[in-house]
C-alpha cells in the first residue's frame, strides 16, 4: 500500500490532491494530513521520518492497574530472607512487612531470562522479549499514572502516544482508522483522554472499540445502514462521483471537493473492510484455538488482524492488575487470562513476518510494593496484596528493533525502586518513537505559541535495548 | 487574618534571622540553566518533598537560597553513609542514586547558590515586537485599496466578483451560519436595485441567527461546555446553568454590545454597574480538574490571555516565558487577581419558594457535615492543653487522643519552633526548652519578659501577654493550661465579637479554623465519614442537583464574587509551578508588565479584577482590538491576517498585511468597538466578494493565498452541516432560541445541543468540533472516513433526506431548495441515469424476526399502602450489556441503578428501586424459580420484592451477604398482567449489587410448555427497522454528501 510512499507528507505544493490520493491510496491519518497544508498548516507537519525506522507499527498491550513486578518479570529472591519482617519500603511511609512472591521464576529460552511461572506459554518466547526492569514514573495513582503512560502528562490535556505516532507517520491503510483502542467493558478512569488527540487534529485520536461487544455496530458506530443495501449504496456512490465531477468542472473546485468524495468512498469501503477485520469467524479454528476462547484471546487475535491490515497503532487493554489483595490468586488468574493469547500473538506475528517491523510493548502504569498490604480490618498474617509503587516496575518490548532475551536495568534488592539504568516513562516514549524512526525532540507540534513534544523537555532514548541498526 | 510565618520573621529582621540569613549571591546565567535542568529536579525529588514551606521537616527548608550553615549541613547529610555526629544521613529513604549525588554535591561545594528569581525580560528586542506597539494608521485607503496594493506589488490582482447566488450563499453562512432558503435566493436574484447586496447584508446582520452564529466562534475560544469534565466519581458533572452564559453571548452579539464592554462584562460583570453576572461564565465554565485550584486558575489565565490578548501567559507558570516578555511573576500577578474571587451560583430571578427549597437542601447537606465535624472535634477541643503537651512530646501514640489532630499540633509546633518571637507560640517554645529541673528557677524571668513584650500585637498576642503577667507558671503543664484558657476564650466568643477585634480573630484562626490544629475542613470531615454517612450525603446532594437542573428552576449564573477586603491575598510565585515551593515574598496584583506603563502601580480596588478588565478593554492596549479584528477577518476570509489568531507573540506569524490590520484595529476602536459594523465593512469589500475559483497565476505566485487574490473556499463546520440538513429538510425550528441544552436528535440549531466535555457526540467530533477542554483558536478541517460514515448511515441524516424528498419531488425543486438554481445538463443526465438503473425499493435485507421480548427494564418504587408498584420508568440507556437511566455509571439523580442479564444494582433510595418487569403473553398459571445473591459484606444489603399487577405483593426479602432461594408455583396470570421483580437499597446504597435472574415456566418446557428466562431473554433495545428508501429518496440523500452541499465557495 504505502510502502513506497513513506514520505507522503504532501507539504510541497506540486502534488495535487488527486495525484496524491491515486498514487498512495492514502488512508485516514494521511488524508487528514493532506488536507491540512492547503489550510495553512503545512509548516506544522513533520517532513519525513527522521531516520530509518526499525518498526512501522505498534501494538501496546496495556496491563492496567499496576502489575506486580516481583511476581512477573523481576524476581526478588531476597524477599524470602525478609519474609514477614518489617522493611522500610512502603509508599505510605509506614513500615510494612516483606511479602515474598508465591511464584517460582524459571530460566527460559536460550537467553535464560527469568520469568514467573504464571507465564508458561510466554516463556517459550523469552528470546523475543526485552524486559526493562528499571521503569519508574511520577505518581502512584491509577488515573494520573495511566494518563501519564499514555500521554506523557499527568493532568494536562496532551496528545496520546498513538496520536503522536499517527501524526508522525500517517496511516498505512485506506479502510480502517489509523489508531485503534481495544478495551472490553467501560472506559478507563481517565476516559477517552487516554487516547486523545488533544490539540492535534481530531482524526488522530484513537478509535475506541469495546471488545466486549460482538456486533460490528457496537464496535464502530454507524458502520451499518439500516435504510439501504450495499448495492444501493454503491449506486449512490456512482451518482456522487458524477455530481462531484460536474461540480468540479463547473466551479473549478480544487482538492477539497475531491477530499469530500474520498471521505464517502473510504467510508463505503470501510463498511466492508471493518466488518471483515472484526469478524473473527474468518480465522481458521486452529488459529482461534491457539489464542484461546477468552476475552484477551479474542482481543489479541483482533489486534493481529488490524495490524495486518495496516492499522498503525493498536492499544489493547487488559484490566485487573491492581492486586491489593491475594497476589497468589489474582496473578494466577491474570496469567491464565493473558498468557496463552500473548504467546500466540508473538508466534503469529513472527510466522507472518510481522514481528520484525511491529513493536510490541507490554506493561502497566506503575508497579507494586515488595511489602504486603491487605484490606482494612484484616489480621496481619492475612496481608496478601501489594500496594501501588511508582518507583520501580517492569515492562517488556518485543519485535521491531529491540533486542530479544534481554533484561535491562534493575530495581534494588527488594524490587522497590529502579536503581540501575533507570528508565522513566518519558524515556520509554522516546525509545518507542525512536524505533519508529522518529526523533522525540524533533517530533513537535506548534500549539499555543510553543512547540509541544510527547516527551515535553525530557526523555532519553534507551539505546541499550535496541538492536544494532 | 492568619499571620504567615514570613511576616513575623520579617518584622524582626536580622535579629531572629542571624543564623538562617540566605546567602545573597546568585548564579550566573549559564549556571542557572544547569541549576534548572539538573539541580532543581534532583533537589525537588530528593529533598524538598520534606524540606519545603509546608512541611519543613526538622525546621529545614531547601526550597530556596541556603544559609552557609544549612549548606554545610546539607552537604554533610548527603555525603554521610551512616550519619556523622549530629547529622542525619539524607535522604532517609537511602542513598542518592548514582548520577544524582555528584551534581548535588558539586553544587553544594560550589556554594549552593540559586539563580536570581524572576529576571526582568530583556526589554530591547522583545519589546520592539510589532504586536506590542500601539496600532496606528499608516498608508492610505480602505481595505480594498490596501489589499490591491499588495497584490499589484506581486503582479497579481483580485478575482472578479462571484456570481450572485454564490455570494448570497457565502454571506448567509458567514453571517448567520445557515444556507439561504429558496425564497431568499429568489428574492435576491430578482432584486435589481444597485444596493441589493447591501440590503442582504443588513437583513442578515439584523437576524437573530447572526448572534447564534458568531456566539459559537466565541464559545470555541471560551472552551464552553455544559459539563464540568473531571470530577470525582458520583459527583455532579453538569453545569446546570452554563446555557445562561451561552444565551448572554448570543444576545450581546445580537445587540452589538461594544466589544470593550463585552470583554469587561466577561471578566468583571459582577462588579460593573448594570453588568451581568452571567457573563462570568467565560471564566467559570472550564474543566473541574477535580477541584484543584491551581489547575482551575491556570485554565482561567490561559483562556483569558489567549482569547483577548493573543498571548499564552500560561507558559510562564513554571518559568519565564521562553519567547515572549512574560516573566513568571506576571503569571502569579494574574493568578493573585483571579484567586481572590470565589465561584458562586447566583440567582438571576427571585423566586422565594425556590430559594427556600434550595436553602433547605443545602442546609440539609451542611447539617450532616457540621454534625459530623463537631462530633469529631468536640472532645479534643475540650482538652486543648493535653494536646498541646502531647504535640510537644511528639508522642503520636498518646492514649485516648485523636491521632490526626495530634499530628497537626505537632506539625504546627514544628513549623514555629525556630521562630523565637512567634506572636503566639514564641513563649511556648521558650518554656518548652527549659529542662524540668531548671523550670522553677528560670520560668519567672521568662514570664516577666513575655509580659513586658512590646505592645504591638504582631509581636505577641496581647491576651497571651496578659496570661504571663502575675505569678509565673510552675510547670510546662501549667503553661499549657494558660494557653488553653486564652484559646478557649477565643472559641466561646461570638463570631461577631471576634470580628471586631483582630487579636481574637487571629487567635481563633490560628487554632480553630479549617486547616489549623483544632479545625477540620468540611472536605476533610467528609473523608472521615462512614460509608453510610457518605451515602446519605450523596442522596442529599442529588436532591440539590435535581432541584437546580429541573426545567422549572429559575435562571442562575455561574459567576464570581470577590473576597472581602480582609481576605484579599497577594500570590507567592511557585517555583517551577510547584505549590510546595513558594517564593518568600508574594507578587503584587497587577497587569502584565509588558502591557503596563513603566511606573504602573499595583491594583487597589478589591481583587483588582475590575482594573484588569479595564486594562484589557482599553484603547491603549495594543493587542485587544488587533486580536479581535483578526478573528473576525479569519471567520470571513478563511484565514486571519495573522494566521495564528491566538498567538500574537514573537513565535506567532507576523501579519500578512500589517498596515491593514492596524487601520482596521484603529477604526474599530474609533467607531465604538462595534463588531457588526466591522463585519459590515468587511463583507462589503471587493476582496470579500471576489470569486473563490482558482487562477493559475495566483496558484503559482501565492499558493497559500496570503495576498488574497481570491476568496478562500470553506468547508462547512460541524454545526453548519447539521443546521443545513435541517434547513433544506424544512424542519429547523428557527424560533426556538436559548434555554437549557437539548439533545442532538432535536430539530433546533446545533448551538443549543448539549456540549459534554466527557462525551462530545461522534457526529460533531467527526466534523472537527473542538475539544471543549481547551481554548480553540481555529477549527481543524480534517476529512476522514468517519465523516463519510455519518453522512452515509446516520439515521439523523437519512431522516432529513426522507423529509426533503417528500417536499422536493423533482430535480428542479430539489436543486432550487439546495442551491437556489436548477440542475445543469450534466446533472440532469446523471440524475436520470441513476433513476433509470437504481435498485427498486425494498430490497433491504430484513433482520431475522425475533420473538418480541416479555421483559421490561426500569426503575421506580413500591407502595406499601396499596401493596402495588407505585411507579415504573423504563431505563433509557443501553450500555451494550446493561440497562441504565443515562450513560453515567453513577447517575447523579438516581445513583447506580442498573439491570443486566444476571442481576443489577438498585438506585440510591426506595424511590429508585430497580424493576425487572415480566409482561405475561399468556393466560393460566406460571411457576417461578430463582436464586438471589447479595455478595458484599458492606452496607446493609438490599430488599427484594415480587409484585403482581393484580394480586399485589407476592413476597418480600431483606438480603445481606447471603443467598436466598426465591420460588413460587402456580401464580395465576392473565395476558397483560405484570410481575415486577423489585430490588431497593434499604437504608443505604453501599455495595448493593446483586444477582437475581428469575426463570418462569408454564407447563413443562421439555414437553412443549413455555419458558421465560430473564437471563437468556435479556436484550438491548430492538434494532431499528426503518422503511427502506425509495430510489428518489436515495437520490436526494446522495446530494447531502455532495461537495457542493458541504462547501461554501
Amino acid at each position: 500500500m504505502l510502502k513506497n510512499c513513506q514520505a507522503h507528507r504532501l507539504t510541497e505544493t506540486p502534488l495535487t490532491r488527486r495525484e496524491a490520493l491515486s498514487r498512495c491510496g492514502l488512508g485516514l491519518g494521511a488524508l487528514a494530513l493532506s488536507a491540512l497544508p492547503e489550510l495553512g498548516y503545512a509548516q506544522d507537519m513533520p517532513q519525513t521520518t527522521h531516520f530509518a525506522p526499525r518498526a512501522r507499527r505498534v501494538l501496546h498491550l496495556f496491563a492496567a492497574g499496576g502489575p506486580s513486578q516481583m511476581d512477573t518479570f523481576d524476581p526478588k529472591p531476597a524477599l524470602q530472607r525478609y519474609a514477614g519482617k518489617v522493611i522500610a519500603a512502603g509508599t505510605g511511609g509506614a513500615k510494612e512487612r516483606a511479602l515474598p512472591s508465591p511464584f517460582m521464576f524459571r530460566p527460559a529460552g536460550k537467553s535464560g531470562l527469568l520469568l514467573s511461572e504464571i507465564f508458561p506459554e510466554l516463556a517459550k518466547h523469552a528470546d523475543k522479549l526485552c524486559i526493562i526492569r528499571s521503569m519508574h514514573t511520577d505518581e502512584p495513582a491509577h488515573e494520573q499514572a495511566q494518563l501519564f503512560l499514555n500521554t506523557g502528562a499527568l493532568r494536562l490535556a496532551r496528545p496520546s502516544l498513538g496520536a503522536w505516532t499517527v501524526y508522525g507517520l500517517g496511516s498505512e491503510n485506506q479502510n480502517l482508522p489509523a489508531f485503534v483502542v481495544l478495551k472490553p467493558g467501560n472506559y478507563p478512569l481517565g476516559g477517552a483522554a487516554n487516547w486523545q488527540a488533544s490539540f492535534l487534529p481530531g482524526s488522530f485520536a484513537g478509535t475506541y472499540v469495546d471488545t466486549e461487544q460482538s456486533e460490528i455496530e457496537r464496535l464502530i458506530p454507524y458502520i451499518r445502514n439500516h435504510y439501504a443495501t450495499q448495492k444501493e449504496q454503491s449506486e449512490q456512490l456512482g451518482l456522487l462521483r458524477n455530481l462531484t465531477k460536474a461540480y468540479q468542472e463547473r466551479v473549478q473546485a480544487d482538492a477539497t471537493a475531491e477530499a469530500r468524495l474520498q471521505s464517502a468512498e473510504l467510508a463505503f469501503r470501510m463498511q466492508a473492510a471493518a466488518t471483515d477485520a472484526f469478524d473473527l469467524s474468518k480465522e481458521p479454528e486452529k488459529v482461534r484455538q491457539r489464542y484461546g476462547d477468552s476475552a484477551q484471546g479474542r482481543q489479541l487475535l483482533l489486534a493481529r488482524r488490524l495490524l495486518e491490515r495496516g492499522v498503525r497503532f493498536v492499544q489493547a487493554w487488559h484490566d485487573g492488575w491492581d492486586s491489593h489483595e491475594d497476589i497468589k490468586g489474582s496473578l494466577k488468574n491474570l496469567g491464565q487470562e493473558s498468557d496463552k493469547a500473548t504467546a500466540a500473538l508473538l508466534q503469529d506475528l513472527k510466522e507472518r513476518g510481522l514481528l520484525d517491523d511491529t513493536l510490541v510493548v507490554w506493561g502497566g502504569e506503575f508497579g507494586r510494593t515488595p511489602s504486603a498490604q491487605s484490606p482494612e480490618g484484616e489480621k496481619l498474617n492475612n496481608y496478601t496484596g501489594r500496594d501501588h509503587n511508582h518507583k520501580g516496575f517492569s515492562v517488556w518490548l518485543a519485535g521491531g528493533g529491540v533486542q530479544g532475551g534481554l533484561a535491562y536495568g534493575a530495581t534494588d534488592e527488594l524490587g522497590f525502586a529502579a536503581v540501575q539504568n533507570p528508565v522513566h516513562v518519558h524515556d520509554l516514549h522516546a525509545t518507542i518513537l525512536h524505533c519508529l524512526g522518529l526523533d522525540h525532540t524533533r517530533l513537535t507540534y506548534r500549539y499555543a505559541g510553543r512547540d509541544f513534544r510527547l516527551t515535553d523537555v525530557h526523555g532519553k532514548v534507551v539505546m541499550g535495548v535496541l538492536t544494532r541498526a | 487574618m492568619r499571620k504567615p510565618l514570613a511576616l513575623s520573621l520579617s518584622l524582626l529582621g536580622t535579629l531572629a534571622l542571624a543564623q538562617t540569613a540566605p546567602v545573597r549571591k546568585a548564579l550566573s546565567a549559564e549556571k542557572s540553566e544547569h541549576f534548572e535542568k539538573v539541580i532543581r529536579p534532583h533537589l525537588w525529588k530528593n529533598c524538598v518533598a520534606c524540606h519545603s514551606k509546608s512541611i519543613a521537616s526538622g525546621g529545614v527548608r531547601l526550597d530556596g537560597p541556603l544559609s552557609e550553615e544549612l549548606r554545610k549541613r546539607a552537604l554533610a547529610a548527603i555525603r554521610s553513609e551512616k550519619g556523622e555526629k549530629n547529622i542525619k544521613a539524607m535522604p532517609p529513604s537511602g542513598k542518592l542514586v548514582a548520577g544524582e549525588r555528584e551534581p548535588l554535591e558539586q553544587w553544594l561545594i560550589e556554594g549552593g547558590l540559586w539563580p536570581e528569581v524572576a529576571k526582568k525580560p530583556e526589554p530591547s528586542s522583545a519589546l520592539a515586537h510589532w504586536a506590542l506597539q500601539p496600532p496606528t494608521v499608516r498608508g492610505e485607503g480602505a481595505v480594498d485599496a490596501r489589499v490591491e496594493r499588495a497584490l499589484t506589488e506581486r503582479g497579481l490582482r483580485l478575482s472578479p466578483e462571484a456570481d450572485r447566488r454564490t455570494l448570497l450563499r457565502r454571506l448567509s453562512f458567514d453571517l448567520i451560519g445557515l444556507p439561504p432558503t429558496e425564497a431568499e435566493y429568489a428574492a435576491f436574484l430578482s432584486d435589481t436595485a444597485p444596493d441589493a447586496y447591501e440590503k442582504q447584508v443588513d437583513r442578515l446582520l439584523a437576524s437573530p441567527h447572526c448572534g447564534e452564529r458568531w456566539a459559537r466562534h466565541w464559545l470555541d475560544l471560551a472552551r464552553y461546555s455544559d459539563t464540568r469534565g473531571d470530577v470525582e466519581s458520583g459527583q455532579e458533572t453538569r453545569y446546570p446553568f452554563a446555557w445562561v452564559y451561552r444565551d448572554w453571548v448570543v444576545s450581546s452579539l445580537n445587540r452589538d454590545l461594544p466589544y470593550d464592554r463585552f470583554i469587561k462584562e466577561q471578566l468583571a460583570g459582577d462588579l460593573l454597574p448594570e453588568g451581568s453576572p452571567a457573563a462570568l461564565g467565560f471564566l467559570t465554565l472550564g474543566r473541574a480538574f477535580y477541584d484543584n485550584t491551581q489547575e482551575i486558575l491556570d485554565d482561567r489565565i490561559d483562556v483569558l490571555t489567549r482569547t483577548t490578548q493573543g498571548l499564552s501567559v500560561s507558559c510562564a507558570r513554571c518559568h519565564d516565558h521562553k519567547f515572549d516578555p512574560i516573566p513568571t511573576k506576571d503569571y502569579y500577578s494574574l493568578y493573585g487577581i483571579l484567586n481572590n474571587s470565589n465561584e458562586r451560583l447566583a440567582a438571576l430571578e427571585r423566586v422565594p419558594e425556590f430559594e427556600q427549597k434550595k436553602a433547605r437542601t443545602s442546609q440539609a447537606v451542611q447539617a450532616v457535615l457540621e454534625a459530623r465535624r463537631s462530633a469529631i472535634l468536640q472532645e479534643p477541643r475540650g482538652q486543648l492543653a493535653t494536646y498541646l503537651l502531647a504535640g510537644q512530646k511528639s508522642n503520636l501514640m498518646a492514649k485516648g487522643l485523636n491521632r490526626a489532630i495530634l499530628e497537626r499540633w505537632q506539625t504546627r509546633l514544628e513549623q514555629t519552633r525556630k521562630d523565637r518571637f512567634h506572636y503566639i507560640f514564641g513563649p511556648w517554645h521558650a518554656f518548652a526548652k527549659l529542662k524540668p529541673g531548671e523550670f522553677a528557677a528560670k520560668a519567672p524571668t521568662l514570664a516577666k519578659r513575655f509580659a513586658k513584650w512590646s505592645d504591638d500585637p504582631d509581636y505577641l498576642s496581647n491576651p497571651l501577654k496578659a496570661a504571663f503577667a502575675g505569678p509565673a507558671p510552675q510547670s510546662l503543664a501549667e503553661v499549657a493550661q494558660r494557653y488553653e484558657r486564652v484559646f478557649q476564650r477565643a472559641r466561646v466568643m461570638s463570631a461577631a465579637q471576634r470580628q471586631k477585634d483582630e487579636v481574637w480573630r487571629d487567635l481563633y484562626s490560628e487554632i480553630f479554623e479549617d486547616d489549623s490544629p483544632m479545625g477540620l475542613s468540611l472536605y476533610d470531615t467528609e473523608q472521615r465519614m462512614s460509608e453510610q454517612e457518605k451515602s446519605r450525603l450523596r442522596t442529599l446532594r442529588r436532591a440539590q442537583n435535581r432541584l437546580l437542573a429541573d426545567p422549572s428552576a429559575p435562571r442562575h449564573a455561574h459567576t464570581l464574587k470577590e473576597r472581602s477586603k480582609d481576605e484579599l491575598e497577594d500570590q507567592h510565585v511557585f517555583f517551577r509551578g510547584n505549590a510546595d515551593a513558594p517564593s518568600e515574598k508574594p507578587v503584587p496584583r497587577q497587569y502584565l508588565t509588558v502591557l503596563s506603563e513603566p511606573d504602573a502601580k499595583p491594583f487597589t480596588k478589591g481583587s483588582g479584577r475590575g482594573e484588569l478588565a479595564e486594562a484589557i478593554a482599553s484603547p491603549k492596549n495594543p493587542l485587544t482590538a488587533r486580536v479581535l479584528v483578526n478573528r473576525v477577518w479569519a471567520q470571513l476570509f478563511g484565514a486571519g491576517l495573522v494566521r495564528t489568531p491566538s498567538d500574537f507573540g514573537t513565535r506567532g506569524e507576523p501579519p500578512t498585511h500589517p498596515e491593514l490590520l492596524d487601520s482596521l484595529a484603529v477604526g474599530f476602536m474609533e467607531k465604538g468597538w462595534r463588531i457588526k459594523a466591522l463585519i459590515r465593512e468587511l463583507v462589503l469589500t471587493k476582496t470579500y466578494r471576489q470569486s473563490s475559483a482558482p487562477r493559475p497565476e495566483g496558484r503559482q505566485l501565492d499558493p497559500d493565498n496570503r495576498l488574497l487574490w481570491r476568496q478562500n473556499p470553506k468547508r462547512l463546520e460541524a454545526e453548519a452541516v447539521r443546521d443545513s440538513l435541517l434547513v433544506v429538510s424544512g424542519e429547523l425550528e428557527r424560533d426556538a432560541r436559548g434555554g437549557r441544552p437539548i439533545g442532538l436528535e432535536s430539530c433546533r440549531r446545533t448551538l443549543y445541543t448539549t456540549v459534554d466535555r466527557a462525551d462530545v457526540s461522534p457526529f460533531l467530533r467527526a466534523f472537527d468540533f473542538p475539544r471543549p477542554d481547551l481554548h480553540a483558536s481555529q477549527r481543524f478541517k480534517t476529512s476522514g472516513p468517519q465523516q463519510g460514515l455519518l453522512l452515509l448511515n446516520h439515521p439523523f441524516v437519512l431522516e432529513r433526506a426522507r423529509a426533503l424528498a417528500r417536499q422536493a419531488t423533482t430535480p428542479e425543486t430539489l436543486y432550487r431548495r439546495l442551491y437556489g438554481r436548477t440542475p445543469d445538463e450534466t446533472e440532469r443526465k446523471a440524475l436520470a441515469q441513476f433513476l433509470a438503473s437504481a435498485s427498486p425499493t425494498g430490497t433491504t435485507a430484513k433482520a431475522a424476526t425475533k420473538r418480541p421480548s416479555s421483559w421490561r427494564y426500569g426503575f421506580g418504587s413500591y407502595d406499601p399502602a396499596t401493596k402495588k408498584t407505585a411507579a415504573f420508568t423504563p431505563f433509557g440507556y443501553w450500555t451494550g450489556s446493561q440497562w441504565q437511566r443515562t450513560k453515567a455509571e453513577l447517575d447523579p439523580e438516581i445513583g447506580g441503578a442498573a439491570l443486566n442479564a444476571d442481576g443489577g444494582t438498585p438506585g440510591d433510595s426506595a424511590r429508585h428501586a430497580v424493576i425487572r418487569r415480566w409482561v405475561s403473553p399468556v393466560d393460566g398459571v406460571v411457576n417461578l424459580y430463582s436464586d438471589f445473591n447479595h455478595e458484599a459484606k458492606a452496607g446493609d444489603g438490599v430488599r427484594a420484592r415480587i409484585v403482581h399487577s393484580r394480586l399485589g405483593l407476592l413476597g418480600e426479602w431483606a438480603i445481606y451477604y447471603r443467598k436466598q432461594k426465591i420460588e413460587r408455583e402456580d401464580i395465576p396470570i392473565r395476558k397483560g398482567d405484570t410481575l415486577d421483580f423489585i430490588v431497593d437499597c434499604r437504608a443505604d446504597d453501599v455495595e448493593d449489587y446483586f444477582s437475581w435472574s428469575p426463570y418462569l415456566e408454564q407447563g413443562d418446557p421439555e414437553k412443549g410448555g413455555k419458558k421465560w428466562s430473564a437471563d437468556d431473554d435479556f436484550s438491548g433495545p430492538p434494532a431499528p427497522q426503518p422503511k427502506p428508501l425509495t430510489p428518489w429518496e436515495r437520490l436526494v440523500h446522495t446530494h447531502l454528501l455532495a461537495p457542493e452541499f458541504l462547501t461554501v465557495e
